[in-house]
């Protein structure tokens, strides 16, 4: 069947209040443009759209707020995208359970909005939170830096419902904090970018809003300033809550230009009762007067909602032409950093936005960048993420910088992964070719 | 019984030594923590390494002989009983702790390693590995991952899967597999997430990565006693709303208060109906403000009595309310069967009320103790298999138990596992849909079968059916 049979049999299939053809352009991922959109209002609905294409060997594409679906190969093929934005709302939320279930559409910036009413939060502080949404989140495993306190989405969520390529609903886990019973198809599903189902609910753990915040932004000229003050404080038991350096092509993004900076900026959080965090920030001034740096004035800077939404988004930051990833062993980030700033001071201009705890470097690139030179980059990064016993993934990036390199790096298990990906999506309709 | 061939075979691949066979050497292995249900293996092999364990797996998959893995044997659902015969492949010989990495927070360990073992590696670099279920002293990593196993810390550190970065694993035909790795974040599908709690049914593990965590400055723990259950329960509600997140939350009923007096002569109050303990961790500069706040919250809900200590020694007098909680009814009764389900923590009273009842209607005296954080309750349910009928009253009582857990929104099991002891209760909270994407799961790794066959999913058999009674432990 060609791509022009299928689109017509799905207009013919489903209602007008599902199928679309209209403003598809909205939809285009990697030159490829869907023949049309399905928008299932509820679960039932999602069964049905899946049931129907995976019979007729129909591609989709699920898509939430759409802040991570660049993330993937191009498609092998790419029939139709099924908006999931509408299928969106809090299913059930007990703040005493600390637990909240929601429609896999729904924002997490709207999540945090009801959760605030009992001072509570789902801490993803993921990109751009006004439009990512639950399922997305899920989809690609998203978090922000505040995963340095609590764990990714991986570890606050409970369990999901989601519907697998046949369209069958098929349930994950639960609503409780320990469960054990089955498999953990939660942790399968989380991270799969949407290859093995359809996810349409999310059952997750919140916490409690902590009552005393501060950030702390400090500048260094040089990056083993900061090598020595991270190495230091590990060792006190007031280290804090979370740090995230910016050089300086990024420190701008979230700071205003009166501040006097150099090379880096660390933004040190503190986070907890008010009598623990200044004595974290006491400790970190201690460490830090043994050490070339300079304390950035906190009260331009101060800790709000506002400035926290601007460090989360630099990971994902719409303006950046091209993003990549790195992850090596925490023990080895500075080595690898080093190897990435020789790189920017050597030949690119890039903004690194780096967890040290995690040893995490994002890597956003805001020029025009010759592709080759782009391409022996990733190679060369990568190769040396691998040696360190860590892994690349290019995040964002021209369509044929991805034609020519893959995005991700060669995954451990590949051959299970394969299997699990062939056992359930044995017809290949979901995300074909993107990850697995 | 095995063929000779085929034990020679192990024996080659292995030693002598390494193989067990004689029937009065399999004894031990005819059960393990879960001793209502006995099945005696044909034979157990004691592999040294990671090939070894390739080898006999090979052996055993290519001459189509069913074969289970075990730890220490602590498991509480019949995890590692070779239903039906088969080959035990013990994994205690693996027992090193291989790499110990306090810069990148991992120690690299062998299955066998036994939990307690992490922690006293690492606690002189100011360290240790959170997941500490109660048989931390005797149980496996390995098998802590197999039922990925949680204990009274993990409303604030997780459970064993959050403090798993990797692990080696040999398939159900012998391939050795590495997945994860030294990152927490993953590379593809969370195959690490996925094996973890798969309770010997995807394949055997021959090394393991664990995350270490710092060791918090200070404690403080708390022996509170309350005269209702509620008024403990309402007091975690407080306390989470106040921000406060404990390390560990502990209660026990009146029913364990009772047997702690008459076995151990402690000297609690007669009418305490629940006793809580609370454990705070973390920098020593603002505990006070929370130990403030956690005394205020207690005596808000009408505490009867609370101390708080902050010396190790007092401190470990304080649990010793929850760690002899089980000692003392196995000095009261001859046998006693510990159950493992979960609740929303609001609907704790009344999953106690429901036990109370059932308590009543099958003449089963219940103790109760919860890990109160996150609603994970053990019944206790003592009785003597002498009398009879009695053993079956305590069947029918666990599974009006474990129903009313599901009918209240939690689960059959938080940490214990399915194995066999659970496996037909399985379709209460799974739909056949549900458990047919699980098996799909377990084709992809287990295509044969012969690996751990009739656990987790339904059977025709149940654990009713088992004939042989007995003491089962606790937790």
């Amino acid at each position: 069947m060609d791509n022009k049979d299928k689109i017509q049999n799905l207009q013919n299939h489903f209602s007008g209040d599902i199928f679309s053809d209209k403003d598809i352009s909205s939809y285009e991922l990697d030159g490829i443009t869907p023949g049309c959109i399905l928008t299932p209002a509820n679960t039932d609905s999602v069964c049905e759209i899946l049931n129907y294409v995976s019979q007729n060997k129909i591609s989709v594409l699920p898509w939430g707020g759409g802040t991570r679906i660049n993330i993937g190969r191009p498609p092998s093929q790419y029939d139709t995208a099924i908006n999931m934005n509408i299928i969106d709302g809090i299913i059930e939320y007990e703040p005493a359970d600390l637990t909240v279930i929601t429609s896999a559409g729904t924002k997490i910036s709207n999540i945090n909005k009801v959760l605030r009413e009992n001072n509570q939060c789902l801490p993803l502080n993921v990109p751009y939170p006004e439009e990512a949404t639950a399922g997305g989140v899920l989809a690609s495993n998203s978090s922000g830096f505040l995963r340095q306190m609590y764990g990714t989405a991986r570890d606050m969520t409970l369990g999901l419902k989601f519907v697998e390529p046949g369209g069958k609903l098929i349930k994950a886990g639960g609503k409780v904090a320990k469960n054990v019973a089955g498999y953990d198809m939660t942790k399968l599903m989380i991270g799969s970018f949407g290859s093995l189902g359809i996810v349409t609910e999310s059952a997750f753990r919140v916490r409690p809003i902590p009552e005393y915040r501060l950030v702390q932004p400090v500048s260094f000229s040089d990056m083993d300033d900061i090598r020595k003050y991270i190495t230091t404080i590990n060792n006190s038991f007031y280290r804090p809550s979370y740090s995230i350096t910016l050089n300086d092509a990024l420190d701008k993004k979230v700071m205003d230009d009166s501040a006097e900076k150099a090379g880096y900026v660390l933004l040190l959080g503190f986070e907890g009762v008010e009598e623990t965090v200044k004595k974290q920030v006491e400790e970190t001034k201690e460490v830090l007067s043994q050490i070339k740096h300079d304390l950035l004035d906190t009260t331009v800077n101060s800790d709000s909602d506002e400035f926290k939404d601007k460090l989360s988004n630099i990971p994902g930051d719409i303006d950046a032409s091209v993003i990549f990833k790195s992850v090596v062993p925490p023990k080895s980030f500075f080595d690898f950093h080093k190897v990435v700033s020789d790189y920017r001071s050597r030949e690119f201009n890039f903004g690194m936005y780096s967890m040290p705890e995690n040893g995490i470097t994002y890597l956003l690139f805001y020029d025009d960048q010759p592709e080759d030179q782009i391409i022996t980059l990733i190679k060369r990064l990568r190769e040396k993420c691998l040696d360190m016993g860590g892994h690349l993934t290019v995040e964002k990036a021209a369509l044929n910088v991805k034609q020519q390199v893959d995005i991700w790096t060669v995954f451990k298990g590949n051959k299970l992964m394969k299997a699990l990906k062939n056992k359930f999506d044995p017809e290949n309709i979901l995300c074909p070719g993107r990850f697995i | 019984m095995l063929e000779k061939t085929i034990l020679n075979e192990l024996i080659k691949v292995t030693s002598k030594a390494s193989v067990l066979y004689e029937p009065e050497d399999l004894l031990t292995y005819e059960s393990d923590g879960f001793t209502i249900q006995k099945a005696p293996p044909d034979a157990v092999v004691f592999p040294e390494n990671t090939e070894q364990v390739s080898q006999v797996v090979k052996i055993l998959h290519d001459n189509k002989i069913k074969f289970v893995p075990r730890g220490a044997g602590t498991g509480l659902s019949g995890g590692c009983l070779p239903l039906g015969g088969g080959v035990i492949i013990s994994m205690t010989r693996m027992n090193r702790i291989l790499e110990v990495d306090t810069k990148n927070h991992t120690v690299v360990v062998e299955p066998g390693v036994v939990n307690q073992w992490i922690t006293d590696e690492v606690s002189g670099e100011g360290f240790f590995f959170a997941p500490d279920p109660s048989s931390g002293q005797a149980c496996t990593i390995g098998g802590n991952v197999a039922e990925n196993a949680g204990g009274p810390h993990t409303m604030k550190y997780g459970v064993t899967v959050n403090n798993i970065l990797g692990l080696e694993i040999v398939l159900p035909d012998g391939e050795v597999v590495d997945i994860g790795g030294f990152t927490e974040e993953t590379n593809g599908l969370d195959l690490t997430g996925l094996f973890n709690g798969s309770e010997g049914t995807f394949g055997i593990i021959t090394k393991i990565i664990t995350k270490i965590v710092p060791l918090p400055e200070h404690y403080i723990t708390f022996c509170t006693i309350f005269g209702s259950v509620f008024d403990g329960i309402s007091s975690i509600t407080d306390m989470f709303k106040a921000g406060i997140t404990p390390a560990a939350l502990e209660m026990i009923d009146n029913e364990f208060v009772k047997a702690l007096n008459e076995a151990f002569e402690m000297d609690f109050p007669v009418d305490a109906e629940a006793i809580l303990i609370i454990e705070l961790d973390g920098p020593k500069a603002g505990m006070n403000v929370l130990k403030d706040r956690v005394i205020e919250i207690c005596r808000k809900n009408n505490v009867k009595s609370i101390e708080a200590a902050e010396d190790p020694i007092r401190r470990a007098g304080l649990w010793k309310a929850r760690k002899h909680a089980f000692g003392a009814v196995g000095r009261m009764s001859p046998f006693y069967y510990t159950q493992d389900g979960v609740v929303p923590r609001t609907k704790l009273p009344d999953v106690l009320k429901v036990i109370n009842n059932v308590s009543q209607k099958y003449s089963i005296r219940v103790a109760n103790a919860f890990h109160a954080g996150d609603g994970n309750l053990h019944p206790c349910l003592m009785y003597d298999e002498r009398n009879e009928g009695e053993l079956d009253r305590v069947r029918k009582a666990t599974t009006e138990i474990l129903k009313a857990c599901v009918d209240l929104g939690g689960t059959i099991s938080g940490e214990h596992g399915i194995g066999s002891e659970k496996n037909n209760y399985m379709p209460w909270i799974f739909s056949e849909d549900d458990l047919e994407q699980m098996a799909k799961i377990k084709m992809v790794f287990n295509p044969s079968g012969l690996m751990n066959p009739d656990k987790i999913f339904p059977t025709s058999k149940s654990c009713s059916e088992a004939k042989i009674p007995g003491r089962v432990g606790g937790c």
